[in-house]
């Protein structure tokens, strides 16, 4: 590693100023990953060429904004329309699905002690959380906010489990289909910011969040439905694609903080390195503070799937035994393992 | 912001999440801030328009493709465009150059001002300018050769008619002057 410390060392001004050739930089490259001396006299550099920077400013013509927006549209779909897109097509293989049951199958158990019918209506419930707010011109009911606890989501769903038993299967499908197709309706109008609406998530006491998130909840609970469905039936299970993968882990991380926060897990905030890996995976530092803690190291590193993180929002794995590895502090890893599982609607 | 000021660890962080949860509002916003830092750079650098929008195009698409490239424990947003787009500008002169040589083209003449450009100084920029200033002039000037023209230190002793060793060390000092006085100001670009 040492061996050729002097030599970078002589070339690193020339190299923070990329005043190097190709093999030299790449000399530099390597040395500096296992160098702490001279990575943080890079940095130290690394400050002044950034400064460097900002002497030459010039407003870009005007018009380079929407190529460049367009640019990255083409490159990569908005939340917002990958969002509602994915939902769309999860609604349509639960739809599916749910059409091929038999009478038997639709009161077979599937988690809880609900049915596949009560499954259903449980979803109606929660879709209908949503959809209440986006209704005709968006007006909001008044809400008594005593009824703003985490237990709406619940009564929700056992008030729309009562009223749907004893009706025909193909009602409770039909209705919520139904209720699905006018939520992507209302979604996909093209009032201009519709997808930054900031909107409550099933879970009232997360903080509100823009429309484009709410439809990712709305995909992942249809998708886990979808999969709870298929694994009482003894089919395969049904995985979210790489993209839904990538939307899900994004939703979680998003409100991870706010979970640990209300898991009382911020006294005093420790921040854990969540790395997952696999398809739709990435390398995140979650932290439950409010405001920026100075930057520590994270207490622990969590390394598991991205699609069984998916699993465990949804709560259809069980913090423990989820395959998982841990370095570092065990205690702030459970912690936010556990916080993981309260991110789904059931 | 951004310009104006030293840099926002919160606002960098929270940019970042957004771009990685496909939130397009905060690509917008990263671009009304640093677009002048981007494009002005690689307009320094390339000194061709063309070249300096592409590479405008270029880093904010990467941007949004690739958010998670950045991380924000390592730096400010300014720094991390500012360094893609060192690169992708010297690189483009690099090319441009090595092309010019094949085909025995003269080299272009300096870009003339747009007149639609204008200049964008916000308080870090007036104080770089003027740690720039009051450098030796000999660092000064390797240090403009090689960052703002795009020469290697190899080209800049030649440039100079200096040894390549000294070219290095008086790349290496300036620069390091340059951050020790920015760090005792507390500019953190």
């Amino acid at each position: 590693m040492n061996d050729n410390h002097a030599a970078v060392t002589e070339l690193l001004g020339a190299w923070a100023l990329d005043a190097c050739s190709a093999e030299e930089t790449a000399t530099v490259e390597g040395h500096l990953a296992g160098c702490p001396t001279c990575s943080a006299e890079a940095d130290r550099l690394g400050r002044a060429t950034a400064g460097l920077a900002t002497t030459v400013a010039v407003l870009p013509p005007a018009r380079l904004r929407g190529a460049v927006l367009a640019g990255a549209r083409a490159a990569r779909p908005a939340a917002g329309e990958e969002a509602s897109a994915g939902y769309a097509a999860w609604v349509d293989r639960f739809d599916m699905l749910l059409e091929g049951l038999t009478p038997a199958q639709w009161r077979e158990r599937v988690v809880h002690d609900w049915t596949v019918q009560d499954l259903v209506a449980h979803l109606i419930a929660t879709d209908e959380l949503l959809v209440a707010q986006l209704g005709a011109g968006g007006a909001e009911t008044p809400e008594d906010p005593a009824e703003l606890d985490g237990t709406l989501p619940v009564r929700r769903s056992a008030a729309s489990i009562g009223e749907h038993r004893g009706r025909p299967p193909g009602r409770t499908r039909g209705a919520w289909r139904a209720q699905a197709d006018r939520l992507l309706r209302d979604a996909r109008s093209n009032t201009p910011g519709a997808l930054d609406r900031q909107v409550r998530l099933a879970d009232p006491r997360l903080p509100r969040q823009p429309l484009r998130t709410a439809l990712v909840q709305r995909l992942f609970e249809t998708w886990i439905h979808t999969d709870d469905v298929r694994r009482v039936l003894g089919g395969p299970p049904a995985p979210p694609d790489e993209r839904h993968v990538a939307l899900i882990v994004a939703f979680g991380l998003r409100l991870l903080p706010a979970a640990l926060r209300l898991a009382g897990a911020d006294r005093p905030p420790r921040s854990a390195r969540l790395l997952l890996v696999g398809p739709g995976g990435g390398d995140w530092t979650i932290s439950p503070a409010v405001q920026d803690a100075p930057a520590r190291p994270p207490a622990a590193t969590v390394t598991m799937e991205a699609v069984e993180f998916c699993y465990l929002l949804g709560n259809r794995r069980d913090p423990v035994s989820v395959p998982h590895r841990v370095e570092g502090d065990p205690a702030v890893a459970a912690t936010l393992l556990r916080a993981a599982t309260t991110l789904g609607c059931d | 912001m951004g310009q104006l000021e030293s840099s926002h660890p919160r606002w960098d962080k929270e940019v970042c999440e957004r771009l990685v949860a496909g939130d397009e509002a905060a690509l917008g916003e990263l671009y009304d801030e640093f677009s002048p830092l981007v494009y002005g750079l690689a307009v320094r650098v390339t000194r061709d328009w063309a070249a300096a929008q592409d590479i405008t195009q270029e880093v904010f698409v990467r941007v949004w493709r690739d958010p998670q490239a950045f991380d924000p424990a390592r730096g400010s947003w300014r720094r991390w465009l500012g360094i893609m787009t060192h690169r992708r500008a010297v690189d483009w002169v690099r090319r441009s150059a090595a092309r010019r040589r094949r085909t025995a083209e003269a080299a272009p003449p300096v870009a003339a001002p747009d007149p639609e450009e204008t200049a964008v100084a916000g308080s870090v920029a007036k104080s770089v300018q003027a740690a720039v200033d009051d450098l030796p002039a000999a660092q000064r000037e390797a240090i403009r050769l090689a960052y703002f023209d795009g020469q290697t230190y190899r080209q800049v002793a030649e440039t100079l008619g200096i040894p390549e060793g000294t070219a290095k060390s008086r790349l290496w000092q300036g620069l390091r002057g340059l951050a020790t006085r920015l760090q005792a100001e507390g500019i953190e670009p």
